[in-house]
């Protein structure tokens, strides 16, 4: 049977394609496994480019890895639809595992946002990272990263509240995040003296506020 | 010029601006620059590719959907423009394809306009009716459907 149809899609030409392209066999859809596969060898690829601090192919090799390894979820649409979804996951049933291209796509956009981070590009960094924690919300990695971002950001307030709010629920994490914790709060102390040193003598200089209308005008 | 490629090995040749209301194609050209290289789409077919497209021409003007915030008021209507709503007109297998890519390629207005349908679609029916209509079948025992009817009653109308 399929002989005889790569004979007719070989008579048949079409207008636009004026030269086969070098596989001529139209070769059918991946399967789940085979797309698993490719995702992974780009993923691979983008670590090596990654390596070499060659960014801009790693991302390439990254989104190559996201097309093949997005949407593989067989119950799609029930969970999209909330056909089935939340109704099922009741309080202290423990959470179906993660499949294996959903291990590896949050692994995917954890390094994406590695290489935003690199790139100085933050805020990309962090939606890279989110994208990577709603996948999959033990992947520790993508939230350090989600830290240091907002801190490289500025955003150091949320920053130091995010993370210590992380360690409160992964108490085991401690060590490895402790270098990250201690950076932002060296930077929220600095912050806050700073901050002190501009409201010493606020109220002494009086002139500069007048009636309540004070905040916000003076730019 | 951007080309596509499908599951099934079609190339769709369209304008950067078209593809690009594929937010994940948008972040990807945004990365890597502007490329000859075909972009793979190894889950979504040539017949629902090209319903997409279809789709992102005819809305490829748009200003950019609105941030996070205004998420909320926007699925809260079941509204649907005069021109989607003849766009959904499709048979259910297609209308749940296009929803999948839409969420795969990260469509989301059109997105929206199929979830939309689909509520429209489930809005005001009994169960049995949309039982029939999704082709569900009715895994309660009876005692549990009795249960369930009674837990619900307040809500029935009567």
């Amino acid at each position: 049977m399929s002989s005889q149809e790569t004979q007719q899609q070989g008579v048949q030409t079409t207008p636009q394609q004026q030269e086969p392209a070098p596989t001529p066999a139209p070769s059918p859809p991946l399967t789940t496994e085979q797309k698993v596969q490719v995702g992974l060898e780009n993923k691979d690829r983008g670590n090596q480019h990654f390596q070499r601090g060659d960014y801009k192919s790693a991302l390439a090799s990254y989104h190559l890895a996201c097309l093949y390894l997005s949407g593989l979820d067989q119950n799609g649409l029930s969970r999209l639809m909330n056909l089935s979804g939340d109704v099922s996951q009741k309080e202290g049933e423990t959470p179906t595992p993660l499949r294996q291209d959903q291990k590896i796509l949050s692994q995917v956009r954890s390094n994406m946002a590695a290489c935003y981070i690199k790139q100085s590009n933050y805020e990309k960094a962090i939606e890279s990272c989110e994208k990577a924690i709603k996948i999959d919300p033990s992947n520790l990695k993508a939230s350090f990263r989600k830290f240091q971002s907002l801190r490289l950001k500025g955003e150091i307030f949320k920053a130091k509240q995010g993370l210590e709010e992380f360690l409160i629920h992964h108490p085991d994490e401690q060590l490895g995040f402790s270098s990250e914790l201690k950076l932002v709060q060296q930077q929220v102390r600095r912050k806050q003296q700073e901050a002190d040193t501009v409201w010493k003598g606020f109220l002494s200089r009086g002139s500069s506020v007048r009636d309540g209308s004070g905040s916000g005008a003076s730019e | 010029m951007v080309t596509l490629t499908t599951s099934d090995n079609e190339q769709f040749t369209v304008d950067k601006d078209v593809a690009e209301r594929s937010v994940l194609i948008k972040q990807m050209l945004e990365d890597i620059g502007d490329t000859d290289q075909p972009i793979p789409l190894p889950n979504v077919s040539s017949n629902v590719l090209k319903k997409v497209l279809e789709y992102c021409s005819h809305h490829r003007g748009d200003p950019p959907p609105p941030a996070d915030d205004a998420e909320e008021s926007r699925r809260r209507t079941t509204d649907i423009s005069e021109w989607d709503s003849r766009f959904i007109q499709v048979d259910q297998e297609m209308l749940f394809e296009i929803i999948l890519a839409a969420n795969y390629l990260d469509i989301k207005p059109l997105l929206d306009v199929g979830c939309k349908t689909v509520a429209n679609m489930i809005k005001g029916k009994t169960p049995e009716e949309i039982r029939k209509l999704f082709n569900i079948q009715n895994d309660f025992t009876p005692e549990e459907e009795a249960q369930i009817r009674k837990e619900n009653e307040w809500a029935e109308d009567r």
